[in-house]
């Protein structure tokens, strides 16, 4: 078995007793609707009570059945019960077993867990007890309006006590489990069920055996889930009771209540997906087409407008993101270079090969040269960290005392160590592409070749031969991208740096050089990082804080420590 | 400059993974876990055959940041001298590369107390091997206090193998964060083991794919977080002198020892 049961609940009377108790307790506050009795009773464990929960549930049904069929009024709910049910005797004389077939943990944040599991109980063994009205014409005199009723000789009640005892229950099954952020959902595949069933009325015992048997189907397909998934839905939402139905189809022993229906909770992922900055691009390229300018067509392409990058040209902002390996890069491993190069021109339709994604490498080779700066790479490290997805998270600095207690473990607010970072940002290596020799031109097709990455590296590896000048205003004009909303977003975004604007006809030199795909350098773009993975150039920080900031709630919190202690 | 493991002692001491383990355990069993875990211990720990690589880069002044936090968390207190450079604070900046053949196994089991108390039981196991780090880090002092923070990952062709793009369940398809800053655990491979045979009967899950990802994901999510630049982890030693209790950071695998 895959799970363990703990063999003294089982050995002792006291689990048996336990689930008397729930079970005498849900049929009874339900006061003969059905579906409280379900939900209560679902509530018992899953594996283990499953073969109690079935006969719980068949039972409430079989009284459905005994109802209908001694009365032909469907619409009303007649009630034949003159006490309580009692659940008089309940044994699981083995074991329950359930066991995990297939586990899988998904990424989506929707589903987390999806098992397989079998669920398997023998010889499980309910007796309930209860007495019904045996005078039906009282019980159909009682419901109806006065002047239909005719006046009845025999008006007294006549109580008859049955028993019905479920015994030999065995059940097996494979279901499937999901654990959501929403709740539980199961469904049951394979459903292999059996039981004795004997009544104290002989007479009525194979109706309801027959009626028994005919609703099994529909229990397990759709009112074991529907219930287990509305119980584990109170749990997972905290809310006790109130979303609770109360109300049952009357009398149908197969209706459920539709005020059952799912709550709709609003995830925080559906935020996550609309980008606010994405959704101002996407605007503004929209807005960009409908112009009634001759030149529209001309000026407007995506290229030209400013925080609209195009796909192929990403790598660029890439190569200039600040990061060590870009940094670093005269000092990558060439021959690396060179394998991954060849390798793209083949891969290059299907994925990009994982280590043109950009990572953030110190290469060896500068230590082993004594080339680095520790400052820089503070900085640079300090740097990624900020501009990182999530906003308001703040570097976590621990404070531990070495005496086996913990003195303090507060966040420290820190700002970023803005001195260092200027001096990192301003020596970024560009690609130096401008510098490029125009002679490359003539042979150099858009599709590429293999001679071409060889060129590629070279450029890339030479930061060395660009201005100083170059690099600077190539820098500046990095996030200055951005611009493009700045009108937009100038007056209501407080954290968007001032000073973009100067530089607006350089932005504008930029974007010819740079947005061009089919300049004469154009081939060039697919040879280092082409296809790599969409990266958050620009910060949202601005626009998260007055639109869809997901962290609004949590505000101000502070997380949690994790689990361990010291 | 290379410190000098001589790991054929260490290799050679056949009661030291036991110790070890030992030492673990009975530091497992004072910590408070969550009601729905129980008997958290270690079944197998090897330290294994490969020592570790440590260099010491640099020797210097602390970095200005560890100053900026210090007077910041002061701040407001009434009385307190801001944190100024001392002549003793010292700051050593170490290349860790570790590459070897450490195995520890942890069980656990997972617990459910409903109805009855510990009724259902799911016992767990996970092997945990193949852990890879090359990483500068930085140990500083200052302040009466040891701060320690992974700076930056170095770049190792033996840790950077290239992904199969046929691998669809691999990292290159799942969504991923714009730029790493940093990974720590370049490497580590986690084995899962869940259920338990009884008298021959029932089936154990073993390898749960997903599962492992997933536990790998979130462990270099806590590396990074607790560990890496600019969040460090501060040893404070101005209460006692009773020297370092490196247990005090269960997750730190032994490497980092020679503080």
């Amino acid at each position: 078995m895959s799970f363990r049961f703990n063999p003294e609940s089982f050995r002792d009377n006291s689990f048996n007793e336990e689930i008397r108790a729930k079970l005498t307790k849900a049929l009874n506050s339900s006061s003969g609707s059905s579906t409280p009795t379900m939900v209560e009773t679902a509530s018992s464990e899953k594996g283990a009570v499953q073969g109690a929960k079935m006969a719980a549930v068949s039972n409430s049904g079989s009284l459905g059945a005994a109802t209908d069929s001694e009365s032909t009024m469907r619409s009303r709910k007649l009630d034949i019960l003159k006490s309580d049910i009692i659940v008089s005797k309940v044994n699981f004389p083995t074991m329950p077993k359930l066991e995990i077939l297939d586990l899988d943990i998904s990424a989506q944040p929707r589903s987390l867990v999806k098992g397989i599991c079998k669920i398997s109980c023998m010889d499980a063994m309910l007796q309930i007890q209860t007495e019904i009205e045996g005078n039906l014409l009282l019980v159909y005199s009682e419901y109806s309006p006065e002047f239909t009723t005719p006046t009845l000789n025999c008006k007294g009640s006549f109580t008859i006590p049955i028993t019905m005892v479920f015994s030999g229950v065995q059940l097996e099954a494979i279901t499937n489990i999901f654990v959501k952020n929403s709740g539980i959902g199961i469904s049951f595949n394979d459903v292999n069920l059996d039981f004795d069933f004997n009544c104290s009325i002989k007479i009525l015992q194979s109706t309801i055996e027959k009626r028994l048997k005919k609703s099994m189907q529909s229990l397990f397909k759709d009112v074991l889930p529907k219930v287990i998934f509305n119980m584990s839905q109170s749990l997972f939402t905290a809310e006790t009771g109130s979303s609770r139905p109360t109300e049952a189809a009357s009398g149908d022993e197969e209706a459920y209540s539709s005020s059952t229906a799912p709550k709709v909770i609003l995830e925080e992922t559906d935020m996550q997906e609309l980008s606010a900055a994405n959704m101002l691009r996407l605007s503004t390229l929209i807005s960009s087409r409908q112009t009634l300018s001759l030149q529209a067509t001309v000026l407007n392409v995506p290229s030209t407008i400013p925080g609209c990058l195009e796909r192929q040209n990403l790598h660029r902002f890439n190569s200039r993101i600040p990061s060590l390996s870009n940094y670093y890069a005269a000092y990558k491993d060439p021959e690396r270079h060179a394998a991954l190069m060849k390798r793209t021109s083949s891969t290059l339709a299907i994925h990009p090969p994982s280590s043109l994604r950009s990572e953030n490498l110190l290469p060896e080779r500068v230590l082993q040269e004594n080339a680095y700066d520790l400052k820089t790479i503070a900085s640079i490290q300090s740097r990624i960290f900020d501009r990182g997805a999530d906003d308001n998270v703040r570097p976590r600095r621990r404070k531990l005392t070495l005496k086996r207690k913990k003195k303090s473990k507060e966040e420290v607010p820190t700002e970023a160590p803005d001195s260092g970072i200027s001096s990192g940002t301003d020596t970024f290596v560009g690609s130096p592409e401008p510098t490029t020799p125009v002679a490359e031109d003539a042979n150099q097709p858009t599709t590429e070749t293999s001679s071409i990455p060889a060129n590629t590296m070279l450029s890339l590896k030479l930061p060395t031969s660009i201005r100083p000048n170059y690099l600077t205003r190539l820098e500046r004009t990095l996030l200055p991208l951005e611009t493009g909303r700045e009108k937009a977003t100038a007056s209501i975004n407080p954290l968007e740096e001032p000073g973009f604007s100067p530089y607006r006809p350089e932005l504008h030199r930029l974007h010819s050089s740079l947005y061009s795909p089919l300049s004469r350098h154009g081939s060039m773009l697919i040879s280092s990082k082409e296809l790599s993975e969409p990266k958050q150039l620009l910060d949202p920080k601005g626009l998260n804080l007055l639109c869809l900031n997901r962290h609004a709630r949590k505000w101000g919190n502070e997380e949690e420590p994790p689990p361990y202690q010291i | 400059m290379s410190f000098d493991i001589d790991w054929t002692k260490i290799e050679s001491d056949a009661g030291l993974n036991e110790s070890i383990k030992c030492h673990l355990n009975s530091y497992l069993q004072s910590i408070d876990l969550p009601d729905y875990v129980s008997h958290l211990r270690i079944v197998d720990f090897s330290i294994g055959k490969v020592p570790p690589n440590i260099i010491l880069r640099e020797i210097s002044d602390p970095l200005d940041d560890f100053y900026q936090a210090l007077n910041e968390d002061i701040e407001g207190v009434e009385g307190a001298k801001p944190v100024e450079r001392n002549p003793n604070d010292v700051q050593f900046l170490t290349e860790i590369e570790y590459k070897g053949d450490l195995l520890i196994t942890i069980a656990a089991d997972l617990v459910l107390h409903y109805p009855t108390k510990s009724f259902m039981t799911l016992p767990v196991k996970l092997t945990i091997s193949n852990i890879g780090i090359h990483s500068l880090c930085l140990i500083a002092y200052l302040s009466k206090q040891v701060f320690v923070s992974f700076l930056c990952d170095v770049s190792d062709s033996m840790l950077d193998k290239n992904e199969s793009i046929l691998d669809t369940s691999g990292s290159l398809l799942t969504p991923k964060r714009s730029l790493e800053r940093i990974l720590i655990l370049r490497t580590m491979k986690i084995e899962t083991e869940i259920g338990e045979q009884c008298q021959g009967e029932g089936s154990v899950l073993r390898s749960v794919g997903k599962l492992e990802q997933f536990l790998l994901e979130n462990f270099k999510e806590v590396l990074r977080k607790e560990l890496s630049w600019p969040s460090w982890i501060s040893l404070d030693l101005s209460n006692d002198d009773d020297g370092e209790d490196y247990s005090a950071r269960p997750d730190q695998p032994s490497e980092d020892r020679p503080v």
